[in-house]
């Protein structure tokens, strides 16, 4: 499929949106890109550069070589490259630590395992947990894997140690210089081979590769840098995006006061922020913002802080109201664009789709932040069901898939990154840890036979 | 300035649906139940109407997988692990106004460890129960064969009621409750000749908000979409992904992911004498040209992006760890080396034709008639490529009832070939499918297969007491299969339901898929 401008004859005659929910106000709507972009000509400005259609086919790699260095798309792309790395390093972590945790131990598993459990811990925020385990695989036949354990117990050792700067030690997975516009390479996982223990009767240990969250971290904060970098030491844009990202306990940097500056058009275009303050609802609830007050505060501005409004009940977000609400929403921001334009046309449609899927995203942080999580968690497997085609956004489908990993549920996390595992250097290293959860779930489940 | 040639979808197509009204729902299935008792459970259509009239012990919650019950209240480990101790919820009934008890637990457990029950998944469900004794009316005791980790994982049974079989635990297949279950799940269940239908049944524990769900057998793909916008139906449950686009360019429907691991198959019986060299199968396969096959049947294209359609080597999806990703899939056709091994198997082409001891080979295929809805004519394709490779063909579609009573109890052995799907969820046990026939395993070995290799790597996995050497023996496993081709294996294709946007929180439960079907809604 192509991605093409609308800028040719006019298709059909614009169609009022349905009889639902009361819209929201015109202004804000007419804010948001994918008006923006319907006005005539103004999609053909943006696809004037081909990173666009590599972007929309989720071609990373080609859509940094056609953005180029610097500016803004460019800044923009490395930070959601970061993001997505981070959620992969979150799906590592989880999935490590609901295998490899004290009370999920089997016979069999490596002495080693408590090196990987260790980074795990450290992913998610869970530092002194770490240092316990730090510094035990210094025996470990796997050479690597006993100098990756000292670096880190080294790390830690430090006063108020973190993960979060970049390491240029050679045991933990450094990089080449920071070069925005490149993809560099991730080393290839399992990045350790160790074996089983011994067990009783004497088999034959086999060999079990683990792999390290250290490499995905790295590369997390690699690209951050990238970003930065592209717009000249300006933290603006990628602190915008990583916002809704970030890892626990990480900062929010410059965001953390909740006020983004306005990003540009390069930032938001195909992203589930219709603008900067829908964007602003939920970095600022990430940075602890009370969700009532910061929606009220936001709904002059935000068309998702309008609406989720309106769905919230008893410190809830309804969401058979929101699913309501996000269909309304996407009517009348197609019907606009197709005002902008002149007339209705299929890209309309396809960016509608994004108000659609964002909508419901922002209702999922907005649940999450009244502390309901099964709600949370509802809405979110809601939008998953509506991010189709170019709103199918992978950094959303693999933090789904992070967040079943932390419940023990393999499957469906499985499913959900499988498809990504290939659009980044080293992805595969998330996959080898969800494949040992994978294994160990499944061989406590009750029996199953095949069906037809 | 581009013009536009891709019109990717309609502009605000408008359905001109009537909205719901009242409790009710109906939805088009693959195909009719084939059984209403989850003993006998053998389709996916069988598992997903079980769990509207059945509960399980135990379940997971489909939003955030919490091990949870509807009809036990607490428990407690005893005897080191090796058994446990449940209290069951007072006031639950069965369907017929019996109380639920204890002693349904304990009869649920001794029908599976009765030998008497031909039941495959009770066969399994001996390495995990060792007996059940009734402390109290409502308080039972089950005991494991040995101490397991994550004991209540392994209670996701369907509970039986005693008094239906008359305390009889040697359950048989044909028995009056396989037609008229009684359960304590949130629908009463009927089985007609030309749907099933569910009643409300409200009890201590379910609620359901639906009153009446009506199971209708989907038949053209085209029709039952057509059906679903006009309102005819609310709901389907498998939507081909030929149709997909059509469901998500109205705004009254809605496609719904249903996450469960489903492959697709062709059984080669090699068991005909010119099928018996491993040589003409690995032929056979590079034959297949699936790339065709997919484009022609499922409407992918070459290359595209994000394929609800994805090629295998083995008898895993790719998403899965057992999948050995170090077998390459063949995805295109290579006719030349195909002859070459036909020849060098002591085939012979006359005429264009392939013989085999001076007789041409007339191919007989054969596929699960319903899957003609999700791969259309995909039969007939397969048909067409060993025709054009020089094998006369003859197609036959086999009902579901055949499918059940021949193929998977392997005496189809009039057919060469047969094309079929597998759907797994969590346990990806696939030793029913290659172990050779014998004492209660390789019950569902379609054209008995046999190799002592082949058993032994079942038999390590079966004994596998680490993650790693489970793995280890399906990775050789999937190798070993892609050498011996009693199956061609052909694709992972994903699901997708279709609901109208007027019935609400429709949560689809991972392969089970009604699990939570108490909180289904209508309304607009």
């Amino acid at each position: 499929m192509l991605l093409l401008a609308c800028s040719g004859e006019p298709t059909e005659q614009v169609a009022p949106p349905k009889t639902g929910p009361e819209p929201i106000s015109e202004a804000i709507v007419s804010a948001s890109w994918p008006v923006k972009v319907a006005a005539p000509g103004a999609l053909d400005a943006l696809l004037a550069n081909p990173g666009w259609q590599s972007y929309y086919e989720r071609n990373y790699s080609g859509a940094l070589t056609g953005f180029g260095a610097s500016g803004p798309a460019t800044a923009r792309l490395h930070a959601e490259i970061s993001a997505m790395y981070r959620q992969a390093a979150l799906l590592q972590a989880r999935s490590t630590i609901e295998t490899y945790r004290p009370e999920q131990l089997r016979e069999g598993d490596p002495a080693e395992v408590s090196y990987v459990l260790a980074v795990a811990w450290v992913v998610v925020n869970e530092t002194e947990k770490a240092k316990e385990l730090l510094g035990k695989s210094g025996g470990s036949p796997s050479k690597a894997l006993a100098a990756a354990d000292a670096a880190w117990a080294k790390r830690l050792a430090q006063p108020d140690a973190r993960w979060w700067p970049i390491s240029n030690d050679p045991a933990q997975f450094p990089l080449a210089e920071v070069t925005p516009g490149v993809m560099p390479g991730i080393a290839d996982a399992p990045h350790y081979t160790v074996k089983e223990r011994p067990l009783d009767g004497g088999s034959t240990p086999l060999d079990v590769g683990l792999s390290d969250a250290t490499a995905l971290l790295q590369a997390a904060m690699w690209h951050e840098a990238a970003a930065a970098a592209a717009l000249a030491g300006d933290v603006s844009v990628a602190d915008a995006l990583l916002g809704a990202w970030r890892l626990p306990g990480e900062p929010l940097n410059s965001v953390a006061s909740a006020e983004l500056k306005e990003l540009p058009l390069e930032a938001l275009f195909m992203s589930p922020w219709l603008t900067t303050a829908d964007l602003q609802l939920v970095v600022g609830l990430n940075a602890g913002k009370p969700a009532t007050e910061w929606l009220q505060q936001l709904s002059g501005t935000s068309a998702y802080a309008a609406v989720i409004s309106r769905c919230v009940v008893e410190q809830k977000v309804d969401p058979n109201c929101l699913q309501d609400q996000a269909i309304a929403l996407s009517q009348q921001v197609e019907a606009a664009m197709g005002k902008a334009f002149g007339s209705a046309a299929a890209d309309h449609r396809l960016f509608a789709q994004f108000v659609l899927a964002g909508t419901l995203r922002a209702g999922a942080e907005v649940a999450e932040s009244f502390g309901d999580e099964r709600g949370a968690a509802e809405l979110r497997l809601i939008a998953r069901d509506r991010s189709v085609d170019a709103a199918a956004d992978p950094t959303f489908f693999i933090s789904i898939a992070a967040w079943d990993a932390g419940q023990r549920n393999p499957v469906r996390a499985q499913e959900l990154f499988h498809g990504y595992v290939d659009k980044l250097p080293g992805l595969q290293a998330a996959r080898v840890s969800l494949d040992a959860l994978n294994l160990r779930v499944s061989r406590d489940a009750g029996p199953a036979i095949p069906v037809h | 300035m581009h013009s536009n040639p891709h019109r990717l979808l309609s502009v605000l197509g408008l359905a001109a649906a009537a909205l719901t009204t009242g409790a009710s729902l109906a939805f088009f299935e693959e195909s009719l139940p084939s059984t209403m008792n989850p003993l006998f459970a053998q389709s996916m259509v069988d598992n997903r109407v079980h769990e509207l009239v059945m509960d399980r012990i135990y379940f997971n919650d489909p939003i955030n997988n919490e091990l949870v019950s509807n009809i036990v209240q607490e428990w407690s480990l005893l005897d080191s692990g090796k058994s446990i101790r449940l209290v069951l919820r007072k006031g639950v009934k069965w369907q017929d106004g019996e109380v639920l008890g204890a002693d349904d637990i304990c009869f649920t457990v001794k029908a599976m460890l009765d030998p008497g029950t031909p039941s495959p998944i009770a066969e399994k469900q001996r390495a995990i129960f060792a007996g059940c004794t009734v402390e109290k009316p409502d308080v039972a005791v089950v005991q494991f064969t040995k101490v397991f980790h994550n004991p209540l994982n392994r209670l996701s049974v369907h509970v039986l009621p005693e008094h239906a079989f008359g305390g009889k635990t040697a359950i048989q297949p044909d028995h009056e409750f396989s037609l008229r279950p009684v359960g304590t799940g949130p629908m009463k269940g009927s089985s007609g000749r030309r749907g099933t239908t569910f009643e409300k049944y409200k009890n201590v524990h379910h609620d359901a908000g639906i009153d009446t769900l009506s199971l209708q057998e989907g038949n053209d793909p085209l029709v039952q979409v057509k059906t679903l916008i006009n309102n005819g139906v609310q709901g389907i449950i498998t939507v081909p992904p030929g149709n997909r686009a059509e469901v998500s360019a109205q705004d009254d429907l809605a496609l719904k992911s249903y996450d469960l691991r489903s492959w697709w198959f062709v059984a080669v019986n090699q068991e005909k004498p010119y099928l018996k060299d491993k040589r003409v199968r690995q032929a056979l396969d590079l034959i297949v040209d699936r790339t065709d096959l997919r484009q022609l049947s499922i409407g992918v294209k070459p290359g595209e992006q994000n394929s609800p359609c994805e090629f295998i080597s083995g008898p895993f999806v790719q998403s899965s760890p057992f999948y050995n990703r170090t077998v390459a899939v063949n995805a295109r056709a290579d006719k030349a080396k195909a002859f070459e091994l036909l020849n060098a198997a002591g085939l012979k082409q006359e005429g264009g034709r392939w013989h085999f001891k001076n007789e041409p080979i007339t191919m007989r295929i054969g596929m699960k008639a319903p899957l003609d809805i999700e791969a259309p004519d995909l039969l007939s394709q397969v048909g067409n490529q060993l025709s054009a490779a020089g094998f006369d063909r003859q197609e036959f579609k086999i009902t579901t009832d055949d499918w059940n009573l021949k193929v998977l109890t392997g005496q189809a052995s009039e057919y060469d070939l047969v094309i079929g799907k597998w759907s797994f969820g969590l346990v990806e046990d696939v030793n029913p499918l290659f172990h050779s026939r014998k004492d209660g395993r390789g019950a569902f070995n379609v054209f008995n297969f046999t190799n002592p290799q082949i058993d032994t790597l079942l038999a390590q996995y079966e004994v596998a007491r680490t993650d790693t050497q489970a793995q280890d023996a399906y990775h050789k496993l999937h190798a070993l299969l892609a050498q011996e081709l009693p199956y061609l294996f052909l694709w992972k294709l994903d699901t997708k339901s279709a609901w109208r946007t007027e019935v609400r929180s429709n949560t689809i439960t991972p392969y089970y898929y009604w699990t939570v079907f108490d909180k289904w809604r209508t309304g607009a």
